[in-house]
């Protein structure tokens, strides 16, 4: 079953990169899975710009253990281009609350309670 | 295009990040940052191509996906820049068979491609990758064209005596002894030294002097491994001979009468027949092999799997051996891919009942594997790279008296390999 946050993957993260930079990049990341939800077209189609944003997603919502998010995508890539339009559309809704949720959770979770609460 | 500069007092150069995802860029610039690497990132096809023109870089990381491009056509390029020697880390969110083709890939160009790593990334792999030492390079760079030989140096070369030949041992995989050798061509020149077969086999191909050269090197062959089999009950001496050279029909009275001069036995000589150029006439391919087979001389389907008729080949010649190609050997047991394909190999030999030689041994793990395959003979660097006459006599003597004397640690696993057959 899925979970939001898998802290280990962020503290592995955290210990490689050391606590500025990790959050460096997890601002990186908000930003711009932000542009890439926004930028999912809202009609369905080109489903090949769906399939390589959720591709992108994927592997960058797993590198911080965002695991919702990226095994979200994960379904979306796989099957983009085969799923009806109405399904496509539900997989869509739920990629994009998943990620508000990962959003408001990093913020007030990791950025807000770290070095980062600054910015 | 982004800069990040190393977060170390020391430096351990210069680190190109090419990768079209934003926070992957950025992840593995700061792990490279933190190494003591100073990272230039590129997001395009066209950035990182403009910096590999300008400036020279110690590593590269390079993702698969770049958008409308891919890698693969920045490993061209890479390659037509002659940048051989640069360390490239693959990056990619692809499948498992896509990695393994882009690596071949990287072979095939001569590229040092040290390891592919998978996304999500591990960031202990990615700083292990960025920390691989230069010696673990995967690939060594390849070596130039030379200039100046043309049909009138190798004429000179041939009437000079310049060509001779270095024996390979080839191991009963069941026992660990030698039980023969493969004859191959060596070409030393003044001005160049030892030239590489890679080299000239193709020019004296172009040249029209591949009979002649062939010629010389069975009377070598049997002339000089005489003295091997003379010692050695069933021990066999192989040669190449090109698929495009089985036309003449006058190959198989040629061979016999060396092999009456040198007083050597046909059933000690292996003929082994590569295809690197398709055989022009099948027909007459087949009645030189098969009155060489009747004269009792040994027939070899070389480098099987990568000719170009090989199965069609394997099914019209009467061949005794199939020699499996050593770019399916060399690492077989991390490649399952290319373990279907030596497994698929010893099935088919056995089918037509042949013995079936592995070439490209270089590694226990290898060996461990191809004898677990049921391989019956091994060839590779394991054993011995090829040899002069004098040291491949010593290698054989000090080979067999480990054997006397007890398992070798190659064979230490014999029991239990028959065993499992």
């Amino acid at each position: 079953m899925n979970r939001l946050f898998d802290e280990t993957v962020f503290h592995t993260l955290g210990a490689e990169l050391g606590e500025a930079d990790a959050l460096e990049v997890l601002r990186v990341f908000l930003a711009d899975t932000a542009d890439k939800i926004a930028e999912l077209p809202a009609n369905g189609e080109p489903r090949a710009l769906i399939k390589r944003q959720a591709h992108s997603i994927k592997s960058s919502a797993a590198t911080f253990g965002f695991e919702d998010l990226s095994g979200l995508a994960r379904e979306l890539e796989s099957s983009a281009e085969t799923m009806t339009a109405a399904k496509l559309q539900d997989c869509l809704a739920a990629l994009r609350q998943a990620f508000e949720t990962t959003r408001q959770f990093a913020r007030a979770n990791l950025l807000q309670t770290r070095i980062g609460a600054s910015s | 295009m982004r800069t990040m500069a190393r977060q170390t007092d020391f430096s351990k150069g210069r680190l190109l990040v090419v990768d079209d995802d934003l926070v992957q860029r950025t992840i593995i610039g700061k792990i490279g940052a933190r190494l003591g690497y100073d990272a230039d990132i590129a997001s395009t096809f066209e950035m990182a191509s403009e910096l590999l023109r300008t400036s020279a870089f110690d590593v590269m990381t390079l993702d698969l996906s770049l958008g409308e491009r891919d890698g693969v056509e920045l490993l061209r390029l890479i390659a037509d820049l002659r940048l051989n020697a640069m360390p490239i880390v693959i990056i990619s969110g692809c499948d498992e068979r896509i990695l393994k083709t882009t690596m071949r890939v990287g072979q095939a160009l001569d590229l040092s491609l040290t390891c592919c790593l998978t996304k999500p990334l591990n960031l202990d792999h990615v700083r292990a990758a960025l920390l691989l030492p230069a010696e673990d390079q995967l690939i060594p760079p390849g070596a130039a064209a030379m200039p100046g030989i043309d049909r009138k140096r190798i004429l000179s070369a041939l009437s000079q005596g310049e060509f001779f030949v270095e024996f390979q041992p080839k191991v009963d995989l069941r026992t660990g002894r030698a039980v023969g050798a493969e004859a191959l061509a060596r070409w030393r020149t003044p001005e160049f030294g030892i030239v590489s077969p890679a080299i000239f086999i193709p020019l004296i191909e172009q040249s029209g002097l591949m009979p002649d050269l062939t010629n010389r090197i069975i009377s070598a062959a049997i002339a000089d491994g005489r003295k091997l089999i003379a010692q050695r009950p069933g021990f066999t001496i192989a040669v190449n001979v090109s698929g495009s050279l089985l036309t003449d029909l006058t190959l198989p009275e040629r061979i016999e009468s060396i092999l009456r001069e040198e007083g050597v036995a046909p059933e000690s000589l292996i003929v082994e027949v590569t295809e690197s150029v398709a055989m022009s006439d099948v027909d007459r391919a087949m009645d030189i092999l098969v009155r060489l087979r009747i004269k009792g001389i040994g027939a070899s389907i070389d480098d099987f799997g990568t000719g170009f008729s090989s199965l069609a080949a394997l099914a019209r010649l009467p061949f005794n051996e199939l020699k499996i190609d050593q770019t399916f050997v060399k690492g077989c047991e991390r490649d399952e891919d290319m373990m279907r394909i030596v497994e698929a190999s010893i099935a088919l030999a056995r089918a037509f009942g042949m013995k079936v030689t592995a070439e490209g041994i270089d590694s226990p793990q290898t060996l461990a594997r191809v004898r677990q395959a049921g391989c019956d003979i091994g060839q590779g660097y394991l054993f011995a790279p090829s040899l002069r006459l004098e040291r491949v006599e010593r290698w054989i003597m000090q080979h067999e008296s480990l054997i006397e004397t007890g398992p070798s640690p190659m064979f230490g696993q014999q029991n239990s390999i028959e065993a499992a057959r």
